[in-house]
C-alpha cells in the first residue's frame, strides 16, 4: 500500500465501498460502477490499489475507438475497467457484477453481423464454381 | 456521412461496434463528473443523435482556441467527438476559402436552420461600426447576428468570447465585447481559458448531443463539470499552502520543494477551471506542476487583475494555523473532494440543479 498515511485512508475508504458493491452483487445481483477518475488518486495509489486487489482469471484487451484493458481482480465480480486515450489513461473504473457491460455483444451489432453472414453465406465461394 | 443517417448507424458502416459509444459515454461521464451510469444514457443519445452542424465563428481571437481543441491528431477516444459533429464552417480549418467558405457558411444555415450549433471564438468589436474586424467585407458584429438567427445554441470557446479577453483589456480600443452580450437572448454557453481545456469543449458539445439541452451552468454561464471548483481546491500543492510552506522566488528553496505559489501571484484561489485534474497535453502537466502560478485566465477581466505576480489580496495569517498538520488538510482536502464529486453526481442523478457561490463570492470568503 502506499506510504502516505492519507492516501492509505483514502484507499482504505474505497476498498470499503468495493466491498460494500460486492456484497450486494453477491446477495441481490446489484451490480455497481466507481469511476476512479472521479478520486484524488495519483498513478501510485492507483497501482497499490490495484496490487491489493490482485489479478483474477480474465484478461481482455478491446480494440474500439483506442485501446482498452480488463481484468478481473482477484475478488470474484469485481473488475478493473481501463480505456486508454492518445496519450493517458482515459477512463478508469471499478465495475462489480457478473461481467462488464463492455465485453457484451449489443443486439444491434448482432443484428448487423447476422445481416453480413447472411450475405456472405449466399454468396458462391470461389472454389464453388469449379 | 448521409445527412439522415443517426450516428449509431453511420459508425456502423464504417465497422464501429456500440462498445465505442459505450467508452466514449464513459469518457464522458467521467470527465463531466456524472453518475457512471449516465454512461449507457450517453451512449444510447449519442448512438440515436444525427450529426449535428457546427459554424465556428472566429473573431478577434489568435487561434489558440482552434489549437486546443484540435491538439490530438491520432484516431482515438478522445477525437470520437470529430465523427459527431459536422463541421460546416471553419475559416481557419476549411479548405475553401473566400466566396465558396461563405456558401458553405450559407449552405450550412440554411440546411441546417434551426438546428444548428455556433461556436465562437474570439470577442466582438462593436466600436465605430464593428470596423476592426472584419471577414469576407462582413463585419463580426453583422457575421454573428445572421449567423445566430437561426442557431439552437451558441458555444462561446476562450475567454476572449466569453468575457472580452485580451482585446477587451484596458482601454479596450475597438469596444469588443462577450460573446452573451450579443446572443440576442439564445443560449450561451461559456467555455472560459486561454486557451480552454480541451475536453471541457468536447465534454460540453457531446452533453447536449447526447441529452439534448446545455449542462448545469453556473452563474458565469460555465459548464460546472469543468468550472465547479477552483484550481486551489484541487491543486496538489495545496498542503503547503495550508501549512504556511511558501515559495518566496521562482528559484529559491521553497519553489524548489514544490511549496504553494501563491506568494509569487498564484490565482488559483480564485479561478474556476479544471486544469489541476483534467491538466495538459494528454493529462501530463498544467502550469502549476511546470512551476508557475495560475494566470486565472478562465475568470472575466483576467488581464486587467493588477499583475499576474502580484499575490491575491487575502491575509496569509488567516490560513494555515487553524488547519495546522498535513494529515488534517490532506484528510479534509480529499474527503471534500470526493464528496464534492458524490454530490455532484447525486444532483444529477436527482435531476436536480446544485447551487454554488458565483466566483465573486468565493472571492470576498
Amino acid at each position: 500500500m502506499t506510504a502516505d498515511p492519507l492516501q492509505r485512508d483514502l484507499l482504505a475508504a474505497l476498498r470499503h465501498e468495493i466491498a460494500v458493491c460486492l456484497r450486494a452483487f453477491a446477495e441481490t445481483g446489484e451490480t455497481a460502477l466507481i469511476d476512479l477518475g472521479a478520486l484524488p488518486l495519483g498513478r501510485a495509489d492507483r497501482e497499490a490499489l490495484d496490487q491489493n486487489l490482485g489479478r483474477g482469471e480474465i484478461f481482455a484487451r478491446i480494440d474500439a475507438a483506442g485501446w482498452s484493458e480488463i481484468w478481473e481482480t482477484g475478488f470474484s465480480g469485481v473488475w478493473r475497467v481501463r480505456h486508454n486515450g492518445a496519450e493517458h489513461v482515459a477512463v478508469d473504473q471499478i465495475e462489480i457484477g457478473p461481467c462488464p457491460k463492455i465485453l457484451l455483444s449489443d443486439p444491434r451489432d448482432a443484428r448487423a453481423a447476422a445481416r453480413r453472414l447472411d450475405e456472405t453465406t449466399l454468396k458462391p465461394l470461389s472454389g464453388d464454381a469449379a | 456521412m448521409r445527412q439522415l443517417e443517426t450516428l449509431g448507424e453511420a459508425l456502423e458502416r464504417r465497422g464501429f461496434s456500440r462498445r465505442a459509444f459505450l467508452k466514449y459515454g464513459s469518457y464522458v461521464a467521467s470527465l463531466m463528473a456524472l453518475p457512471p451510469s449516465a454512461s449507457e444514457a450517453i451512449a444510447e443519445g449519442l448512438a440515436k443523435a444525427r450529426r449535428q452542424s457546427v459554424i465556428w465563428l472566429s473573431f478577434q481571437e489568435c487561434t489558440g482556441c482552434t489549437e486546443s481543441i484540435t491538439r490530438s491528431h491520432a484516431p482515438t477516444l478522445e477525437n470520437l467527438m470529430f465523427d459527431f459533429i459536422s463541421l460546416d464552417y471553419h475559416h481557419t480549418l476549411m479548405a475553401v476559402s473566400g466566396e465558396a467558405a461563405e456558401g458553405a457558411r450559407a449552405e450550412a444555415m440554411r440546411e441546417n436552420k434551426g438546428k444548428y450549433i455556433v461556436v465562437v471564438d474570439g470577442s466582438v468589436p462593436v466600436k465605430d461600426g464593428g470596423v476592426y474586424s472584419t471577414i469576407a467585407g462582413v463585419s463580426n458584429l453583422q457575421m454573428l447576428e445572421d449567423t445566430l438567427k437561426d442557431a439552437i445554441a451558441v458555444v462561446a470557446v476562450g475567454s476572449c468570447a466569453c468575457f472580452g479577453g485580451i482585446p477587451a483589456a484596458n482601454p479596450n480600443p475597438t469596444g469588443a465585447k462577450a460573446i452573451s452580450e450579443l446572443a440576442g437572448g439564445k443560449p450561451v454557453i461559456n467555455i472560459p481559458g486561454c486557451p480552454p481545456i480541451p475536453e471541457a469543449m468536447t465534454g460540453a458539445l457531446s452533453y447536449i448531443l447526447s441529452f439534448g439541452k446545455l449542462p448545469d451552468l453556473d452563474g458565469l454561464g460555465r459548464p460546472k463539470a469543468f468550472y465547479g471548483e477552483t484550481i486551489h481546491d484541487r491543486c496538489y500543492r495545496r498542503p503547503f499552502y495550508e501549512r504556511g510552506l511558501y515559495a518566496d522566488g521562482f528559484d529559491d528553496e521553497g519553489a524548489r520543494q514544490g511549496y504553494c505559489l501563491y506568494k509569487l501571484g498564484c490565482k488559483g484561489p480564485t479561478t474556476y477551471n479544471s486544469c489541476a485534474t483534467l491538466k495538459w497535453n494528454g493529462g501530463v502537466s498544467f502550469p502549476i506542476q511546470s512551476g508557475h502560478g495560475c494566470l486565472g485566465c478562465s475568470e472575466p477581466d483576467f488581464w486587467d487583475r493588477g499583475g499576474f505576480y502580484r499575490p491575491l489580496p487575502t491575509p496569509l495569517a488567516a490560513m494555515g494555523p487553524a488547519l495546522a498538520g498535513a494529515a488534517v488538510v490532506g484528510a479534509v482536502f480529499g474527503a471534500g473532494a470526493a464528496v464534492s464529486n458524490r454530490k455532484h453526481q447525486q444532483t444529477f442523478a436527482a435531476g436536480g440543479v446544485e447551487k454554488r457561490p458565483a466566483a465573486n463570492d468565493q472571492e470576498k470568503a
